[in-house]
């Protein structure tokens, strides 16, 4: 166990170090210049120009910022964001908490929905499959800021039940009750996703020889399902639950655009398109090391349910 | 103050540029199409614990008024910290912490500093502080302020009461630029040496102003509360105890903030969002009277088309003015027959309303633009017009230019470009690929010779398009030393004759400023150039 997860945690390592570096390469090479954002659009002497470049290392080859920059990391300094003209720990500290709720309840939502539905049309067949999977069809093809104005329109503009924008005051309370709604519009489609792969997976396990031996063997239904059936279903789900969770990250951008929400997706939007290195730079390493530590967990997960993982390994 | 505000979607480039005179005060307006324009709403009468205003412009970069970033910065920034002269709902200029600031001769300025004043921390504000002040704006190389204060040549606090400004040559927009945040006073004590003043998230900006700096979260609010020690607090006034301040760019999310209740209100409605949110139940879009306008900006300084007087006044005369002002100003504004719209008359108005009437009314006339266009001697001349790809407006309004000068024989084509070009653009440097730019503009002070010298002056702050005309620019000198206000004006409406004439720019209408605020508060003042240097709150409170 501990050899496979050492295994595991050098190829994270291996992969934060590459991501950074691609990262750091395409904002180095993306046409534009940062100059005209540093300068808000103001008219601008070239001595100030000048002041800008080197205030922000603009003209510093390759390497050396990155060097810089990873050293920087090493002690805990981000850098300064040239967009917003704040440290990049601090922008990140204060939006961080707010992504993680978002993130965390939309997840809950998915599976919740996700795996109730999935199970329930793969083991049952006829009308609750076709009305979950219509569901699910349905759902599945609301992108999330059509979701989101649909949502706001109706419980938080016409109901009132749910707060229309913002973040709230920072109490989980208040977190819950501003978070929900966003989280539901951003848990549609991968929620539909994971319905329709669940009752698939639950759809393939129960046609297998050892369900039919199982049954055969007189062995309770409300047993074979849940020790037979679901758990090995869930497998393929878990994996897919990982990648979805470290997804969710990223396509925070629309939903916190629409319920105007500052996060981590929104931010990285708008640090990408002003090129704003140091910020870029950091939100990625955000959603790597947050990729690597839910796919660890993932394989350990594997590890616990699957016995041929732990023989391989052995 | 030659600086420029890149508005996220709402009012495109915004342009703002400084300069005053004395109070005149004015009651509102009506616009073309029947929309009260509005100086000041009335004042509040009952006390409010917070409102939650929106700052459509996102996040300011820095609160330093002496810097001056962005339009959010300055609705912020001015609660906090006082300029030397207070400028009214109409753009006049009143004392401030100044009690008095007066010219003994063109090339001196006397202030006067009102007495026992003190700073939020319970300092006195002192004459050291307001050299300190202007002087950083003055050199400061991330100042804004420089251009306005270029011929200042030294600030010296003289005594107790009086700051004595010295200047290298006559500029009788000096005392304007003193209402700006080129003179809003902060205390020396907490700027000198604090590398962080003014940054997002420090809290640590001392000024005398009616609110103080509670909190700042970087990327998630600002916070303001009342300042008890306010020398010019008083009944009906800092009514609201705390303003809360959200970054809110997106105008979608914006609507549906106002809509819930969940903000108060804010400056810089979108023009798409004004005819969702003048259905609302909730609150009122109110347009504020303002100096704003929008204009054509031809580039002359090369040897392409608009170099040629007759091609310019082709274009101005294939314009269809009504439909801009529906399309550009939901129909709050009107044709703007100069750049110096009626919001910026703060002194002399009589005269200035007098030079306007005179001026001819802006007309579309095809067949006389086509008959220009045949006698500039080009067949199709090429008319290159510059959009902004990150602004869907500018494209909309680059496409109604290209197909007004497709109609009377120009060869019009749109080119997108980046806002990485904003520095380029909005500057003298020759410009070869460019015929004609949009903007919004604005006198950020209420003198129209600030925008005039900005552009007549063949260095002026805002001559992006290379103008040049020799008696312009003797007008402008002589303007410029007249420190009397009667004789500034007499001269300023001759300089606006001739750039009017000569197209130096083409104005297309006044920009009246959209603001929502909720049915239950009143009290602001909603329109520049009074809301961006002085306090826009002080007055704001409960409606009934």
């Amino acid at each position: 166990m501990k050899r496979y997860l050492w295994r595991r945690l050098g190829l994270g390592g291996l992969t934060i170090v590459a991501t950074t570096l691609l990262v750091h390469l395409a904002l180095y090479l993306a046409p534009g210049d940062p100059i005209g954002y540093l300068l808000n659009g103001q008219p601008a002497t070239p001595e100030r120009v000048a002041a800008l470049r080197a205030q922000y290392h603009l003209d510093d080859p390759f390497f050396t910022r990155y060097v810089s920059w990873v050293t920087g990391v090493l002690n805990g300094d981000f850098g300064f964001s040239a967009s917003f003209n704040a440290d990049v720990s601090a922008l990140i500290a204060s939006r961080l908490p707010t992504t993680i709720y978002l993130v965390v309840i939309s997840f809950l939502f998915i599976s919740l929905f996700g795996l109730t539905m999935g199970i329930l049309a793969g083991l049952k067949k006829g009308g609750i499959d076709s009305f979950s999977m219509a569901t699910a069809t349905v759902l599945s093809s609301i992108p999330a800021f059509v979701g989101s104005f649909i949502l706001i329109n109706v419980f938080a503009l016409n109901l009132g039940w749910f707060p229309a924008i913002g973040a709230g005051d920072g109490s989980l309370s208040s977190a819950i009750s501003h978070m929900t709604l966003p989280a539901i519009a951003l848990a549609f489609s991968a929620g539909a996703f994971v319905a329709r792969t669940t009752r698939a997976s639950i759809r393939v396990e129960s046609s297998s020889e050892h369900v039919t031996t199982a049954t055969v063997r007189g062995i309770p239904r409300r047993k074979v399902v849940s020790r037979h059936i679901v758990r090995n279903a869930l497998l393929p789900i878990i994996s897919l639950g990982g990648l979805l969770f470290v997804g969710l990250i990223v396509s925070t951008a629309f939903v916190e655009q629409a319920f105007a929400i500052n996060g981590i997706g929104g931010l990285l939007v708008v640090a990408a398109r002003q090129q704003d290195f140091a910020l870029v730079q950091a939100i990625t390493l955000i959603m790597v090391i947050s990729f690597v530590i839910v796919n660890l967990a993932v394989d350990v997960l594997y590890w616990i349910l699957d016995p041929r993982i732990r023989s391989e390994v052995a | 103050m030659k600086r420029l505000l890149l508005a996220t979607g709402s009012v495109g480039m915004l342009l703002l540029t400084a300069c005053g005179g004395a109070a005149a005060p004015d009651s509102s307006q009506t616009s073309a199409s029947g929309i009260e324009l509005v100086s000041a709403m009335p004042a509040g009468v009952g006390p409010v614990e917070n409102v939650n205003w929106n700052l459509a412009d996102g996040e300011p970069l820095s609160l330093d008024p002496n810097l001056s970033w962005s339009g959010s910065q300055n609705f912020v920034s001015n609660l906090m910290c006082e300029s030397l002269l207070f400028t009214n709902p109409t753009g006049g200029l009143e004392p401030g912490l100044a009690t008095d600031v007066s010219y003994t001769d063109p090339k001196t300025l006397i202030v006067k500093l009102r007495e026992g004043v003190t700073f939020s921390d319970g300092s006195a504000v002192t004459t050291e502080d307001v050299a300190y002040s202007i002087e950083k704006a003055r050199t400061n190389e991330l100042s804004q302020f420089a251009g306005d204060l270029a011929s200042v040549a030294s600030v010296k606090a003289t005594d107790a009461s009086t700051v004595t400004i010295k200047l290298s040559e006559p500029n009788s927009l000096v005392r304007s630029a003193l209402s700006t945040g080129a003179a809003a006073v902060v205390s020396k004590a907490s700027a000198e040496g604090n590398a962080d003043f003014g940054l997002p998230g420090n809290t640590s900006m001392v000024c005398s102003g009616p609110y103080i700096l509670k909190e700042w979260i970087a990327g998630t609010k600002i916070v303001v509360e009342a300042n008890p020690k306010w020398w010019n607090k008083g009944e009906g006034k800092q009514l609201t105890k705390q303003i809360t301040f959200s970054f809110i760019t997106d105008p979608a999310a914006a609507v549906a903030g106002y809509e819930s209740g969940e903000l108060d209100g804010g400056f810089l409605i979108a023009p798409s969002s004004i005819k969702a949110l003048q259905a609302s139940t909730v609150g009122t879009v109110g347009f504020g009277q303002g100096s704003s306008f929008g204009a054509w900006v031809p580039v002359m300084n090369t040897e392409r088309s608009m170099s040629n007087p007759k091609l310019r006044e082709a274009l101005a005369l294939s314009l269809d003015y009504a439909n801009l002002v529906k399309t550009d100003t939901a129909g709050s504004g009107i044709p703007a027959k100069a750049l110096a719209v009626p919001g910026s008359w703060g002194y002399e108005v009589g005269t200035y309303q007098e030079a306007w009437d005179a001026l001819p009314d802006p007309v579309t006339d095809l067949e006389a633009a086509k008959k220009l266009v045949a006698e500039s001697g080009v067949s199709n001349p090429e008319l290159v017009i510059q959009a902004w790809s990150e602004l869907p407006d500018s494209v909309n309004q680059a496409l109604v230019l290209q197909q007004a000068a497709n109609s009377v024989g120009f060869n019009a084509t749109i080119l997108k470009v980046g806002f990485e070009r904003a520095a380029d653009i909005y500057s003298g440097a020759k410009k070869t690929d460019i015929d004609i730019f949009g903007t919004n503009y604005l006198s950020v002070v209420g003198d129209p010779l600030s925008i005039y010298s900005q552009i007549g002056l063949k260095n002026g702050a805002a001559n992006w398009g290379g103008y040049s005309n020799a008696k312009v620019s003797k007008l402008i000198k002589d303007a410029l030393a007249a420190t009397s206000d009667e004789e500034r004006a007499k001269i300023t409406v001759e300089i606006q004759s001739l750039l009017t004439a000569d197209y130096a720019w083409l104005p297309t209408t006044t920009t009246p400023s959209p603001f929502f605020i909720s049915n239950k508060l009143s009290g602001v003042v909603p329109g520049p150039p009074a809301h961006i240097w002085s306090a826009w709150a002080i007055n704001l409170g409960t409606a009934k």
